[in-house]
């Protein structure tokens, strides 16, 4: 049968067709579910995700179709309109039942009051007014009949592609592991929703549609902007409707980001070093003559960006990328009083003792045991000030990080991965007249680096009682009244890396220089 | 008609004329062509690093991902001023008695419950006095037994709050043990009150909060990277994704391949947040509005497939996209969520002592990661500027009003003719400037993408006659009452019809 020149590719009933197709597709998908496949399987992911991409694209080609062009004859009709309105209808009451029910149910997985009342206000009255509709066929009184017509195709469309998601979230579950494809069943159930709505919306006469749609936009610019001021400081009405009713939408459509650009104010960068550390294989004698493992050390540096700034990624985006890794690592919790209150007065806490003990001040004192490496706390920083504690989140993030770069193909083919320590460094921003007077912005000075610790394999933390752990282990001149003394990088020292001097001539790390005799 | 009644229908007439009037389609197919090519380069990309981002064993490792999305707990506010109910009016004497010298001790009234008797009111005002609040704030009753005593002092130690609920003490714990010890935070341990208290000082440790008063455990993020590892079936579905992209892009089936898009982009987000930045923000908006709107009905491969079968059944044109109410309503939406972007960017800034003392542009242009700093002339360019106080100065401080200024009067000044053009024009600008002098390039163009939602038909038609791409300009936006749609209208003289 011609179909008339539309912007769809194919007929209405070609569309209707492709519907019946797809929704079919998940029914099977969901019978061979029922026999005890998973969607670990092959064949039910197939049949599922062949059944949603089917019904998906039948519902948007019927949707590019012409109004004019509403399928006439449909077989079936009466049975799939009589379907989507009780379909509607049973959503409906589904949502007031959830809603009412959330005052007194007190169940971890049930809705919350607040949020079932928004999605009551967002999905009971659309649907229940559109069952109405298509109930009563009011929409018969218009005086244009072959819009309704058409509305009523793509409101009964909508609605099997929301069955199709529906039968979906059976397919895709799994009693024995409740985590199997768990985000993705939230999605499918996401999208009945949506697609329930969509169809009411579609059947409703011009007025309530006109009401629904408003309704949304009220709701969904409501939540962006509880988003936006739930930053603290924030009322504490603004905290409850974020926490409470629109986080989950908010956060399901990734519209929870606060648009506080470069606010409160831009702050310097955060760079990553690694020291990844490996075994050989290899042993040597050490000084009590028994064997030790030989171990080799190698740098990876996130960015990964010359002295020149040049970075070595193909294309600039995947260098944003990296350094939005590198700032999710840098938060820091409130950072700790240096000093516990005691009978005799304010006493060092433990963390700070054990900092101070490990400092050129404790060489050579009487009764002090020789740190293994003595270093210099940084004399431009309040020394509260350099110990920065990593949060949670950060700590968990280095883990990840440390479980990452151990399964990195090791830089000789026979070496296995032991452990890495990681640096988190501040690169400071230069002050105006340091660039003036022409210094460099990535001259070392400006990189503050902070141990975060050494991890295994699996990420656990090794060296807790390290004395210099987050702390910071200041690069600095030798001298700081000559321009022209050396520049010692703490932080490679304590890595183990013997170039830790900079070369101001050829803009590198070397070895100390091996004294003349 | 009352006279009260006509400010009512004023308003409601604004607010159907404002949303609901058809909107020509033609701008929203030049936003979908300008955001798809972004959109496509920002998903293409992952090409090059799929599994450092997506995989198994990323830098933000599944493991740890699918912890937070389906363990996050997360904390509510109490609705009053304390997570512990208030004591219910005095049953009997004693209560009535308790609640007055409460009052007179404290000057509040107390938490529930009711003490059962003197010894156990005098225990609770002991603890108040000594640990600076009532243990019963936070929902607890008062302890019972030798026990719970110790883990409450011993919770309000390392805490500094009281528990809001005991956990399950293992049944064989020694009394006697606990009698002897000395009570600190460092002698004591929360295996010592058994597992469930351990679980509480972990999740407290992960998440800041006892999991007791948790008001929702886990996050609604979903992704098909959290259950596909396999590096072939990530390839393929990338793939998949990226031809997608490609095909909104161009508009074909673009009513399906918009939702896909938008569907393609969100797996990426949800799976690894800590890559993300400003362009991933806002490539969620526009795909999601630009899945809303009819942005294939025109600059589209379907327009063009339609147009050629048009041709090919009629001999001549078709007419131009027919204006909807659908794409107005989504045009609206981008400019509305564009103004709440701007302000809300603006008046943030105000917080920061950098905006108002003029430092805070300095941050962005001689930040060495993300500036130019790396070019020569940048550099002479940047000294030149400071090279005398008083001109850096003033050239930092006037940049940072001027960001000031066009964020915070963007919502109230877009919309007006007279000054939407300075306004679009500072967009231009600002965001050129947030493209050479800060790296963020895609960042900076898909601002200016969602800053076109604010140009009229004819600037549309103009830009698009100039690159020959428009043969006709497009109808005026009618302000019908039902909504009309573009796609074609049946000649009825038609004798020549595209067979399906």
């Amino acid at each position: 049968m011609a179909h008339p020149v539309t912007l769809s590719l194919v007929s209405t009933r070609l569309a209707w067709n492709m519907a019946f197709a797809g929704v079919g597709l998940c029914i099977a998908g969901a019978l061979a579910r029922a026999m005890g496949l998973t969607f670990e399987t092959w064949i039910v992911p197939l049949l599922a995700w062949s059944g949603l991409l089917t019904a998906g694209l039948a519902l948007s080609l019927f949707g590019q179709a012409s109004r004019s062009e509403a399928c006439e004859g449909l077989p079936g009709q009466t049975l799939v309109l009589a379907g989507t309105a009780l379909l509607l209808a049973a959503m409906g009451f589904v949502a007031t039942g959830l809603w009412i029910g959330s005052f007194f149910v007190e169940y971890e997985s049930y809705p919350r009051p607040a949020a079932a009342t928004l999605a009551w206000l967002s999905i009971a009255p659309a649907t229940l007014g559109a069952a109405g509709t298509l109930l009563l066929r009011r929409t018969r009184s218009s005086p244009d009949s072959e819009v309704p017509h058409y509305r009523l195709q793509i409101g009964a469309l909508f609605a099997m592609t929301g069955l199709a998601f529906a039968v979906s979230v059976y397919s895709a579950s799994d009693p024995e592991n409740s985590a199997s494809w768990d985000t993705m069943r939230l999605f499918f159930r996401n999208a009945v929703v949506v697609c329930i709505v969509g169809s009411s919306i579609a059947i409703l006469g011009e007025r309530p549609r006109r009401w629904a749609i408003g309704t949304l936009i009220v709701l969904h610019f409501g939540a962006i902007s509880t988003a936006t001021l739930a930053v603290p400081p924030s009322p504490t009405t603004i905290n409850h409707l974020w926490v409470r009713v629109f986080r989950p939408y908010l956060e399901f459509m990734y519209l929870n980001n606060a648009y506080h650009f470069y606010s409160p104010e831009p702050g310097p960068p955060t760079h990553i070093w690694m020291r990844l550390i490996y075994d050989t294989g290899k042993t040597e004698p050490n000084e009590d003559g028994k064997p030790q493992p030989v171990l080799k050390a190698t740098w990876l540096k996130l960015p990964d960006m010359d002295y020149a700034g040049n970075h070595n990624y193909p294309v600039s985006l995947v260098y944003q990328r990296i350094l939005a890794i590198t700032e999710n690592a840098a938060s820091n919790e409130t950072a700790p009083s240096l000093y516990n209150s005691s009978a005799q007065g304010p006493i060092p806490a433990p963390f700070y003792q054990k900092r101070l003990a490990n400092t050129p001040s404790a060489l050579g004192m009487l009764g002090q045991v020789r740190p293994k490496l003595a270093v210099p706390m940084h004399p431009d920083i309040p020394e509260a000030q350099q110990f920065t504690r990593p949060t949670i989140a950060s700590h968990r993030l280095m883990q990840s990080y440390a479980r990452h770069v151990a399964l990195l193909p090791p830089p000789e083919a026979d070496w296995k991965f032991q452990s890495v320590k990681i640096y988190r460094v501040l690169h400071v921003l230069p002050t105006i007249k340091a660039i003036v007077d022409g210094r460099e912005p990535q001259d070392p000075l400006w990189f503050r680096p902070t141990y975060g610790g050494q991890y295994d394999a699996d990420g656990n933390l090794l060296d807790p009682d390290d004395p210099f752990l987050y702390w910071v282990l200041p690069i600095l001149r030798d001298d700081r009244t000559r321009m022209n003394s050396t520049v010692r990088n703490w932080a490679l020292k304590h890595a183990g890396d013997a170039q830790w001097i900079w070369d101001a001539e050829n803009k590198q790390w070397t070895a100390e220089p091996t004294p003349v005799r | 008609m009352s006279d009260a009644r006509e400010p009512a229908r004023g308003r409601a007439a604004a607010w159907n004329r404002f949303w609901f009037t058809p909107a020509d389609p033609t701008l929203l197919g030049l936003i979908r062509i300008c955001c798809g090519m972004i959109s496509l380069y920002t998903i293409a990309v992952y090409s090059f690093s799929l599994q450092e981002f997506m995989g198994a064993n990323a830098w933000y490792g599944l493991d740890l991902r699918t912890d937070i999305v389906r363990n996050r707990g997360m904390s509510a506010p109490p609705i009053n001023w304390t997570i512990g109910k208030p004591c219910p009016p005095p049953q009997n004497g004693w209560q009535e008695k308790y609640l007055n010298d409460y009052r007179t001790r404290w000057g509040e009234d107390p938490p529930a419950p009711y003490p059962k008797d003197k010894s156990t009111a005098d225990y609770l005002d002991n603890f108040r006095a000594g640990r600076g609040f009532d243990l019963r704030m936070n929902g607890l009753r008062p302890p019972e037994s030798l026990v719970e005593e110790r883990y409450v002092e011993y919770y309000s130690v390392v805490h500094s709050a009281p528990p809001p609920k005991y956990p399950k003490f293992p049944s064989a714990l020694d009394e006697q043990t606990l009698k002897n010890k000395v009570l600190t935070n460092t002698e004591y341990y929360p295996d010592t009150f058994g597992q469930e208290a351990v679980d509480v000082e972990r999740y407290y440790e992960e998440n800041g909060f006892d999991p007791n008063v948790s008001y929702s455990r886990g996050m609604p993020a979903w992704s098909l990277w959290f259950h596909v590892t396999d590096p072939t079936k990530m390839a393929f579905i990338h793939a998949g994704f990226v031809l997608a992209t490609f095909l909104f892009m161009i508009g074909f089936c673009t009513r399906y391949t918009s939702f896909l898009a938008w569907f393609a982009a969100l797996n990426y987000i949800h799976r690894c947040p800590i890559i993300l930045f400003g362009v991933d923000t806002m490539m969620g908006i526009l795909l999601l509005y630009l899945t809303i709107a009819p942005s294939g009905d025109a600059l589209s491969a379907d327009r063009w497939i339609y147009r050629r079968r048009y041709l090919a059944a009629f001999g001549k044109e078709p007419p131009p996209p027919e204006p909807s109410v659908s794409a107005n309503v989504a045009l609206r939406m981008l400019q509305v969520h564009v103004c709440i972007i701007y302000f809300i960017a603006g008046i943030t800034k105000l917080q920061g002592a950098a905006w108002w003392n003029g430092s805070a542009v300095w941050g962005t242009i001689a930040n060495f990661e993300f500036a130019p700093m790396h070019f020569e002339w940048y550099m002479t360019i940047l000294r030149a500027i400071h090279r005398h106080q008083l001109v850096g100065d003033a050239f930092l401080f006037l940049s940072g009003i001027f960001t000031l200024t066009f964020e915070i009067s963007y919502p109230f000044l877009i919309w007006r003719p007279a000054t939407r053009w300075a306004l679009l024009a500072s967009a231009i600008m600002l965001h050129g400037l947030i493209g050479l002098c800060m790296g963020l390039k895609t960042f900076a163009l898909m601002m200016l993408v969602m800053n076109m939602a604010f140009l009229k038909k004819d600037e549309v038609d103009f830009l698009l006659g100039r690159a020959s791409f428009s043969s006709k300009p497009t109808v005026q936006p009618t302000p019908a009452t039902s909504p009309t749609r573009s796609a074609s209208l049946s000649e009825p003289e038609a004798k020549n019809t595209v067979n399906a």
